[in-house]
Parts: C-alpha cells; structure tokens; sequence
C-alpha cells in the first residue's frame, strides 16, 4: 500500500494561517499507517488546540472518506461539506490531495503527511519497507519474487555488483542487498538457472519518463498484452 | 520501586508459626507462590514467594486455621462493611469481580433486583466462605456471584475457584435449611466487539492482539472471538475506524465522564488508572472510594488507555493527565502495559506540538504488591502537577 508519514503539525498549521473554517478528511484506503476517523479527530482536535496557542480562533472538524483517490467518492463525501470550509486537511497520500484538488473547485486541499513509498507492512519487526516503484514493466517473475528496481540502490537487472558485502549493500550498512535475496531465494527454490540469464536492458518509456502516466480503465484486464501508453 | 518493597510489609503473610503443614494453599495458589519448606524453627511450614506472589487473596480464605494475613479484603472487613450496609434495607447481596462489574444500573439489570448491597472485589475467587455465612447470618436471602468467565480470569483459577466456592457455599446453606437458590452464579466478561460496518480492515487488531482472538476475512472484515477475547483493549486506540468498543470502557461515556472530571476538579487533574495497580480497601460502586480531588477513570488494563482521551483532557483544559499502569512483568493482560508506556512516550511529542509541556502527561506504576503505591503514585502526581502549575504561572506572569 501506499505508505505515508505525518508531516509536522508546524507545517499544517503554516498554511491554516489565518482560516477560520477546517475540516480534516481521512482515508480509509490504504490503511497502514492509519489515517481514518481516529486520525482525524486528533489532528482536528490538534489543530483547534494549536491555533488557539497561537491565538488565532478556528473551528476544525472532521470527516473520513472510504478512498480519498476515487473523484467520485471524494466528490459525492465532500462537496455537501465544503460550503462552510475555508480549507481542507487531507490526511490522505498525495493522490488523494490532488483527487480533492480536482473535484473541489476553489477549495484548497493542504497534505498533513507525506508521502514515501508502496510498501509492505512487517508486522513482527513493526516496520514498513519499500517494495515496489511502479515502473510500470514487473521482472518479479525472473527475480524470485524480489523486487531488484524498488531494492536495489541501483536499480540494476543484473546483480549483486561489486559493493555488495555480506548481504548489505554499500551505500548503507543496514540496506540488504537485493541481489544477495534475489540470489538467496532463489538457491531455495533451486531456481539459480534463472540468475545466469543476462537481462536486456529495461524499457523505461513506463516509468516515470513520459509525463503523466494514464489508462483508459477497461484496458487495464480486458485488453491485455497492452504496453502502449497514451 | 525495590526499595520500598523492603521498607513496607508485603501485603500476604503467612504465619509460620501456626502453619499445620494441611498444603491446601500450595495447591490453591494459581501462581505456585507457595511451598512447605523446612523453616528456621525446624518445623515445614508453607512459604511465601513475594516475587511470584501476584495479591490474587485465594490462599487466605483457603486456610482452615487462619494463619494467612492479607491486607486487601480480609475477613473482618468484609464483614465489617457487610454489617455497615445491612442498615440500608435490602437483603440481596451481589459479589462481584472488579474485571466483570458493570455500572450499577446494568448490575441492577442483569440481577433483576434494583436495591442490593454490592460487594466489588479485585477476584471472586477469594471471597472467603465465611463472608457468605456471615451474610446469611446478617439477614441476606439472595446472594448473586459475577464472575468472570473462567478463561477471561484475570487471576488465572479465581473464576475457577469462584464456582467451587459457590457450590459449597449453596450446599452448606441447604444444610442448613435455606433454599437451593439461594447463591446464584452469573458470568459477565468484558469483551472487545467490532462493528463491523465501521471495520477498514487494516489488521491492526489482528496483528496486535496478545491472544490471537482476532481473525480477518475477506472484504477486510475483522472477526474477534468472544471466546479468545481478554479484554485488555490493546486493539481499540489502534483501530482507525473507530469500530471496536470494549465493553463496559466505550468510547464516548468516557470521554464524557472525562469532560465531566476537567470541569469538576481544580486543579484539573485526569487520572487514567488500571484496576490492577491498585486495589482498594473496598470498592463500593454506590460511594466512591477514590480521592476528591482528581477525576479517575477505571481501565480494564492500561493497554485501553487511548491517545484520543488523553488528547481530549488537554483540550478539554486538563492541566494533567496520569496514566497509571502495573509494572510492565506484572501485567495482568500480557502486553497492556508495555503498550501503555509506548503510548504516552510518543504522546508527550504530540502534545508539545500544541503547547503543553510533555512533564503534563505523566506514566507512573503501581501495583497492589506494595501497601500504598497507588496512594504514593497519586501524591506524586499532585505534587509534580503543583510544581509545574507554579512554574508556568510564574513564567505566566513575566510575560
């Protein structure tokens, strides 16, 4: 899921200046870290008690929605609630702030966390951890499962390279190298056959090089192979 | 905490002295806190173990020759406060587990008698047989016994040994010509419950909970087994939906009641308290015990304590807030404490976002295995509070 971390309530309340009307809005999406109703009572209640040390009067409520990146369902929650609302809180990712920027004409939505990556949730060690970096062509198949692009410092299709020491990588004592677990794995499933394959280099025209990355939603399960992007 | 444990006498003690050697409270005590060993006299005598000893009472009533002291509920003030209430006119009498007492109107509910004497106590376990006599001399006709479910006891066999007790207790007093309904049984746990409408399925519950109660399914919807459940209430301040309410500790009733504390007191101090911390001379649900000048807001485990409520007290004007918890190797709920020091660690930087100062919030231990380290823990509390209220009114008044 998309995982996000709250941002300093100094900075929310830097763009709250001088507004008299709030309201948070939740997302019960992605719900690690959770950031629904129970979130955005407290930030509500946080905010009233922030600007009232800055002795500024503001009235802050607060609402949650089932997905803040469905326009639909951002709509049809918050346009009965935004008359009264000089601006909005998103307790949501950055997809969800831009979703309410595009169905909230002249309201403006401020983030209350930011936003750092898809990841996993590791529950016994009580982490989260990048996994994926939607580059848009998956090589999971061939990397026992492993994701080598989201966690490889490198990003590289054939590894480990040369820094790679005991299992870490180089650029960080603590960062696991993603191709000493690619070549781990896939010794336990006596997949090694795999790893001798040269990889071709990688099409990037689906990552994050041509602008904006859209789809007609049909495409995505009933036209497939489909690689174009328009 | 060690050396207080040295200066004040544990609160169970057991005379060696008169020990007969019978070994009914090696085997009744559920936490294998007592062994007859040979003493320094030279005769085998039942010893206490302090450090496994968890105060449950169950030994002491189970001596046939009173030769274990204990400082909580003993007999005679059991029978003291029996005698003080018989004055009031009612002859039904409802012993109840503090882990499964409900407010009195539902008490009155699930009795089906409106004016009965309460008898609240941390176990049921341990009410002594001669308390029950004593109430059948004392005029009682109905004597109704909460108890928590067997697998719910917070004191691992009291449920357990509450029903034994019982049953003997019935059979002595149709002996003695009384009716067989004479000593009733009733099982009440508070239990977590999901509503699951409100459910995001996010697996927190899941994941966190101590007993493995919790199972999800698909669309997201999390199950918890009333069966599993113990009631510490770890799962609720983690539920982002706001979807599960542990019985007898929900949600809103406290956030009242903690409107009503912070309007009440002054200095408007919040106390968040564990039942297990502290055990007191007596609970009486129609007076209460606790001390005047700061509201108290009884948890089932301090693994309830909700960042939500603490938040709410400030912002209801709260000038401090107490979270009192057991020593983290005595919860009596596997991990309520450790998340309730957790908690209020990640609180304090929360609320010095909005202005109060993290000394505000406080996190303090006490446990019913030293006299008066809950009594200790208020006053400590107070008087950091009055410290820092001085304080700030001085830097109050240079501005």
């Amino acid at each position: 899921m998309i995982i996000t971390q709250e941002k300093p309530l100094e900075e929310i309340m830097y763009y709250l200046k001088g507004s008299k009307n709030v309201l948070v809005a939740g997302c019960d999406g992605c719900n690690q870290p959770p950031r629904g109703l129970r979130e955005a009572r407290s930030l509500a209640l946080l905010i009233e008690m922030a600007s009232k040390l800055e002795g500024e009067e503001l009235a802050c409520d607060y609402v949650t929605l089932i997905k803040q990146c469905d326009d639909k369902i951002a709509h049809s929650t918050l346009s009965p609630l935004v008359e009264k609302v000089d601006i909005i809180v998103s307790l949501s990712c950055g997809i969800g702030v831009q979703v309410l920027s595009d169905v909230l004409e002249g309201t403006l939505i401020v983030p209350a966390q930011d936003t750092i990556f898809m990841g996993s949730e590791e529950r016994e060690m009580g982490t989260v951890s990048e996994r994926c970096s939607a580059c848009g062509l998956c090589v999971l198949g061939s990397t026992g499962g492993i994701c080598p692009i989201a966690r490889c410092s490198k990003s590289l299709l054939n590894g480990p390279c040369g820094g790679s020491q005991e299992g870490k990588c180089e650029v960080d004592e603590d960062v696991d190298c993603a191709w000493q677990l690619i070549y781990d794995r896939l010794k336990s499933i006596d997949g090694l056959d795999i790893m001798r394959i040269i990889a071709p280099p990688k099409d990037w025209s689906t990552s994050t090089h041509g602008g904006t990355r859209k789809i007609p939603k049909e495409m995505m399960f009933m036209d497939r192979p489909r690689r174009e992007t328009e | 905490m060690s050396t207080k444990e040295e200066e004040k006498p544990f609160p169970v003690d057991i005379h060696a002295d008169d020990c007969g050697e019978c070994r009914i409270c090696p085997s009744a005590c559920p936490y294998e806190a007592i062994e007859i060993v040979q003493t320094e006299a030279g005769k085998p005598a039942a010893v206490l173990d302090p450090e496994k000893c968890l105060i449950c009472g169950i030994c002491a009533p189970a001596c046939p020759i009173k030769a274990i002291d204990i400082y909580y509920y003993d007999i005679a003030s059991l029978q003291g406060y029996l005698e003080s209430k018989m004055t009031n006119g009612s002859d039904t009498l409802v012993i109840s587990c503090r882990g499964s007492t409900p407010p009195k109107e539902q008490l009155a509910e699930m009795v089906g008698v409106e004016d009965f004497i309460p008898l609240v106590i941390p176990c049921v376990g341990r009410m002594p047989l001669n308390t029950y006599m004593d109430a059948v001399t004392l005029g009682i006709n109905k004597i109704y016994v909460v108890a928590c479910e067997e697998d719910y006891c917070r004191f691992s066999e009291g449920a357990e040994t509450s029903t034994t007790k019982m049953s003997t207790a019935q059979l002595m007093m149709e002996d003695m010509g009384y009716p067989e309904d004479m000593v009733e049984l009733l099982r009440n746990s508070f239990v977590a419950v999901v509503d699951r409408d409100a459910c995001v399925g996010c697996g927190n519950c899941f994941a966190l909970c101590p007993f493995d109660a919790v199972t999800m399914e698909s669309p997201g919807i999390s199950n918890i087994d009333e069966e599993k459940c113990r009631g510490c209430g770890i799962c609720v301040p983690f539920c982002t939906g706001m979807a599960i309410e542990l019985k007898n500790s929900e949600y809103a009733p406290m956030s009242k009641k903690i409107e009503d504390e912070v309007e009440r007191t002054e200095p408007k101090l919040v106390v968040f308290g564990c039942q297990w911390s502290e055990f007191r001379m007596l609970d009486d649900i129609h007076e209460d015990t606790l001390p005047e000048d700061l509201g108290f807001l009884e948890l089932p485990c301090s693994g309830r304590v909700d960042p939500l409520h603490v938040i709410e007290a400030f912002y209801k004007g709260a000038d401090g807030v107490l979270v009192l918890t057991c020593p983290e190797d005595l919860c009596r709920l596997e991990e309520g404490s450790k998340h309730a020091h957790k908690r209020v660690e990640s609180l304090k930087s929360v609320l010095e976002e909005v202005g109060i100062e993290p000394e505000r919030l406080q996190l303090m231990e006490a446990t019913p295995k030293i006299i008066a380290s809950f009594a200790d823990a208020l006053d400590d509390f107070k008087k950091k509070m009055s410290e820092l209220m001085s304080g700030a009114s001085v830097q109050g008044g240079d501005e």
